[in-house]
């Protein structure tokens, strides 16, 4: 049996779920409440607002700010007129206009502090053949931008209707801090999810450890869906012993490899709290997945719409809702459609264990380190605050283990290094240990909450 | 630095490449001296040890001496008789490295 539904427009059915929740909170933004109406009216200005600028179907439109009252309306308006829609955070400021020039975009919407946006439009069109695809289609599109760790920043395309339609499926309904960024997939879902479940979105106001804990207590958040690497700052700082985080019932992680100890240490400090590992890739979107237990690295990924398959260790994925390509690198999809995602990963029976991005192996004289679990075992000497290890090309073994270690009071290099080996030493093969070490005070994180890993 | 110099700070850092390795295999451990073969078939160390030594050696001059030098180069594995075959050899090549400036690293 077909949904009656199907065919409609996702922002004409949302706007029908919004009018179900109407007096209910959808986005609170600086500790204020917007209700789905306040957010049904906001679309209905903007719409306004965007064709009286002679925006309509098939224009690219970045939108530049943060989740906000304004952002979320001004997307919807763009979905509806079947725009390309270009969402770029404050963070990525100093690419902003590389980015606006790959997504050859129309038009940009600058949010400000006071959550008032300002349209100009660009002349930058040059006609690529996937925008152009997607304008003949008559379909909303999304562009977003990998992170570039390893290169420059790709552009990816989807088609939003493909994209936007599994959210129709009613899910679990969570007031959510949306703490991962508004140009990154998983903010993308993190913001459809909510308001087609009729949740809320609490806006951090900014994404420090004290920040995302006083949203989480102030507005009584359940879910946060955040990085590793936050999850590490969060139990080193102690901070988030002030706030009472009760209200909490799941934590989500993904984007980057979890270490043990910091999932362990999670479970102890918040006992009450399903965590639950995410897999997703900006290029296949997120896919469905399910942790053995709170304790365990092992996760089931995949979902109706999704197909998994291990090649040579690596993971690879066919999905029903793929992207419509990059617009500045070729296609990665082989023949059949299937996309080699790069990590790296152990099968047991239906669950993987995600082991690392392949590019992040280190090659030490023909063996295979994984940084994560060099990491994971130097993580465990006390005193250290975090660690990120890396590999350096070198002429004798090809590259050799170069570990980065954070210390809030410094040691010397040696001193840590003599440390690391009797620490190591019959915990980890001897080509695993690091030949070189080097200690900072400084975050060895970005500002999107990843470790950073690269050695120079 | 004088070379002298040099082979004392090289015997400290060898010898406790030697314990760890010591520990490691669970043998006894051998004495560094300036003549102990680093590489070769009579090597006291295996080439995961010595390449850690030799990282030893750049970090410790450059951070307590501020002699910063690149002892693993082409220049220095294309060499006829190589400065990794003992300490004596190795403690020659920085002092020839530092004296030619052209040759020194920046870290």
């Amino acid at each position: 049996m077909t949904d009656p539904g199907a065919d409609q427009n996702h922002i004409d059915w949302q706007l029908a779920r919004f009018a179900e929740g109407a007096g209910q909170p959808a986005v609170i933004w600086r500790d204020r409440e917007y209700s789905f109406s306040d957010l049904a009216a906001g679309y209905h200005e903007w719409l306004a607002r965007l064709t009286a600028a002679g925006i309509g179907p098939g224009a690219s439109v970045a939108v530049i700010g943060d989740f906000s009252p304004a952002s979320v309306s001004a997307l919807m308006a763009l979905v509806r007129l079947d725009c390309i829609l270009v969402p770029l955070a404050r963070e990525s400021r100093d690419q902003h206009a590389q980015f606006l020039e790959i997504a050859e975009v129309d038009a940009t919407i600058t949010l400000d502090d006071a959550d008032h946006g300002v349209i100009a439009t660009h002349p930058l069109r040059r006609n690529h053949p996937l925008l152009t695809t997607l304008r003949e289609r008559g379909e909303p599109g999304l562009v977003l931008f990998s992170s570039g760790s390893t290169g420059k920043p790709k552009a990816i395309l989807h088609a939003l209707p493909q994209l936007l339609e599994k959210f129709r499926k009613p899910r679990h309904c969570y007031r959510t801090v949306t703490f991962l960024l508004f140009d990154h997939i998983g903010g993308f879902n993190t913001l459809f999810y909510t308001l087609a479940n009729l949740g809320c979105v609490v806006v951090p106001e900014e994404r420090s450890v004290r920040m995302v804990c006083r949203g989480i207590e102030r507005h009584g958040a359940e879910l946060l869906p955040t990085s590793p690497s936050f999850l590490n700052l969060l139990l080193l700082g102690d901070s988030y012993r002030d706030f009472d985080l009760s209200s909490l019932k799941l934590v989500t992680y993904g984007t980057e490899v979890m270490p043990e100890r910091t999932l362990e240490q999670l479970s102890e400090a918040l006992p009450h709290v399903r965590l639950q590992q995410t897999y997703g890739l900006s290029e296949l979107g997120i896919l469905r997945s399910k942790s053995a237990s709170n304790r365990s690295l092992l996760v089931q990924v995949g979902g109706e719409d999704y197909e998994t398959k291990v090649v040579d260790g690596t993971l690879r994925i066919r999905a029903k809702c793929s992207m419509l390509g990059y617009l500045n690198a070729p296609s990665p999809f082989d023949a059949d459609g299937w996309f080699d995602t790069g990590d790296s990963v152990i099968q047991d029976g239906e669950y993987y264990r995600i082991l690392g991005r392949v590019t992040e192996i280190i090659n030490v004289g023909g063996q295979k380190v994984y940084p994560a679990e060099v990491e994971k075992v130097i993580a465990e000497i006390p005193g250290f605050d975090d660690v990120a290890v890396a590999g350096e090309a070198h002429l004798l073994l090809g590259n050799i283990v170069v570990a980065t270690v954070q210390m809030r009071e410094p040691l010397p290099a040696a001193e840590v290094k003599r440390r690391i080996h009797e620490h190591c030493r019959g915990r980890l093969q001897p080509y695993m240990l690091p030949a070189k070490v080097k200690v900072v005070t400084e975050s060895l994180v970005n500002s999107r909450f990843k470790k950073v890993r690269r050695a120079t | 630095m004088s070379k002298q110099e040099i082979v004392e700070l090289m015997l400290a850092l060898l010898q406790q490449t030697l314990d760890a390795h010591n520990v490691d295999e669970g043998g006894a451990a051998a004495r560094a001296t300036s003549e102990l073969a680093l590489i070769g078939e009579e090597a006291a160390v295996s080439s995961m040890a010595l390449v850690s030594f030799i990282a030893d050696v750049e970090s410790t001059l450059a951070e307590d001496h501020g002699v910063a030098v690149t002892l693993v180069s082409e220049q220095a594995l294309s060499r006829k008789r190589s400065p990794f075959r003992n300490i004596d050899a190795l403690a020659d090549y920085v002092v020839e490295l530092v004296a030619t400036p052209a040759e020194i690293g920046q870290g």
